[in-house]
């Protein structure tokens, strides 16, 4: 019986062999980042440039109904923005402790996608050491209906990762040790519901929590696309995030809030050809109700992206630039190309 | 009871003029709304400068949590 099932399941996936979508892609990465090294003293500042290059392969309708994805992205961090204090007290940069040059992680997916449901597993982690290795799995199920004018999705994640051995002085000057493994969950509900033919909205609703660290948080998210014309786009995008206040603080940090929004246009001068621009604003705060300390740190984000499909072959190139009121100034670039085979 | 009754219709009247308003929505063209630039779950994330909510997985690289709770 096993022996069937198995001679029919390669069968299945011989047969359909024909009407597979193959696609290789790779995407690189660059980001410059100044900063402060301590929102408390803006003086101490860092300047970091980090890389990583993602390559992958997707195959769409093996079986008829399963797509997978593979990927693999080499890294190649600096970590010396992040301090290290001792159970003394003596801080290094991270850059000085972990001499790593090079990391590696993988991810793999698979899909089943039949009719109006979808539902994929993820799993993604480090390959190579880090001081942040990390696994994670992610499932997702998504459900359209009428057509695919309202669609309903959930997805729940389950992370596991390191962080470098440190230390820090609670409220109340005692030394303690931050945890060194952290186990992360994250629940999420979605929903995109097309308003008329030339408008669609979406909402996101997640709780998740770090749970050695930090209290659960609530995010919400509310996007919104519009064709002005045929060739001309805008969108809007608004994002709340909170930690819950009725759970106790874990270490020597307030609680959490955001508030941002960003609005952007993408331009189709020529057949294929996308051209987008984008403005956001974002406020973060921080409020310890043990100290009575509060602090707001609030950026303007600006991008540009462009998309071009050739034949089988679709490139892509963004540029952001960020500034905060703490002097973060941060300069990003990446781009990829995605190749149908 | 009356009431109960009334109400009862008026919820059953909103979530049929609802399906209904959806299942036409399933009929009209879709050029504009299938466009790549029209892709909700494309859109960028916001980069987070203090706190890293919204991000379950972190990572020191690149100066994103120098300031930030870890």
């Amino acid at each position: 019986m096993r022996t069937l099932g198995t001679w029919l399941l390669a069968f299945a996936i011989a047969s359909s062999a024909s009407a597979w979508t193959n696609q290789a892609y790779t995407s690189m990465e660059v980001e410059v980042k100044r900063g402060a090294l301590d929102i408390f003293d803006l003086n101490r500042r860092y300047g970091v440039s980090t890389l990583s290059e993602v390559v992958g392969y997707r195959a769409e309708g093996i079986a008829r109904y399963f797509n997978v994805d593979a990927a693999i992205t080499l890294s190649q961090p600096d970590y010396s923005s992040v301090l290290i204090r001792d159970a003394q007290q003596n801080e290094k940069l991270l850059s000085e402790l972990a001499g790593i040059r090079n990391e590696l992680s993988a991810s793999l997916g698979a899909e089943y996608q039949q009719g109006a449901d979808s539902v994929s597993l993820i799993w993604s982690g480090s390959v190579s050491e880090s001081p942040y290795a990390f696994q994670s799995l992610e499932a997702n199920y998504r459900r359209s209906f009428f057509n695919q004018s309202t669609q309903l999705g959930m997805s729940a994640i389950y992370l596991r990762q390191h962080a470098p051995e440190s230390y820090y002085l609670d409220p109340n000057f005692v030394t303690k040790k931050r945890p060194t493994r952290i186990n992360g969950v994250e629940m999420k509900l979605l929903g995109e519901q097309t308003l008329s033919s030339k408008w669609k909205v979406g909402a996101e609703v997640s709780l998740s929590q770090r749970l050695e660290e930090r209290p659960p948080h609530v995010a919400i998210a509310i996007k919104q696309s519009y064709a002005l014309t045929s060739r001309i786009f805008a969108n809007l995008q608004f994002n709340y995030a909170s930690e819950l206040r009725s759970v106790s603080l874990k270490d020597e940090r307030g609680y959490f809030r955001n508030l941002g929004g960003q609005v952007g246009l993408t331009v189709e001068p020529w057949y294929d050809v996308l051209i987008s621009a984008g403005y956001g604003i974002l406020l973060e705060d921080e409020e310890d109700p043990r100290t009575g300390r509060w602090v707001q740190v609030a950026g303007d984000q600006y991008a540009l992206g462009l998309r071009y499909r050739l034949a089988r072959l679709e490139f892509r190139i963004e540029a952001a630039h960020v500034r905060t009121n703490t002097r973060v100034e941060n300069v990003s670039g990446s781009g990829g190309v995605r190749w149908t085979l | 009871m009356v009431q109960t009754d009334f109400r009862n219709l008026l919820i059953l009247s909103v979530v049929f003029a609802l399906v209904a308003g959806c299942a036409q929505l399933a009929k009209m063209d879709r050029s504009e709304l299938n466009h790549p630039a029209m892709d909700l779950s494309t859109l960028p994330a916001q980069a987070r400068h203090l706190t890293n909510l919204g991000s379950l997985k972190q990572s020191g690289s690149g100066g994103a949590c120098s300031v930030c709770a870890h």
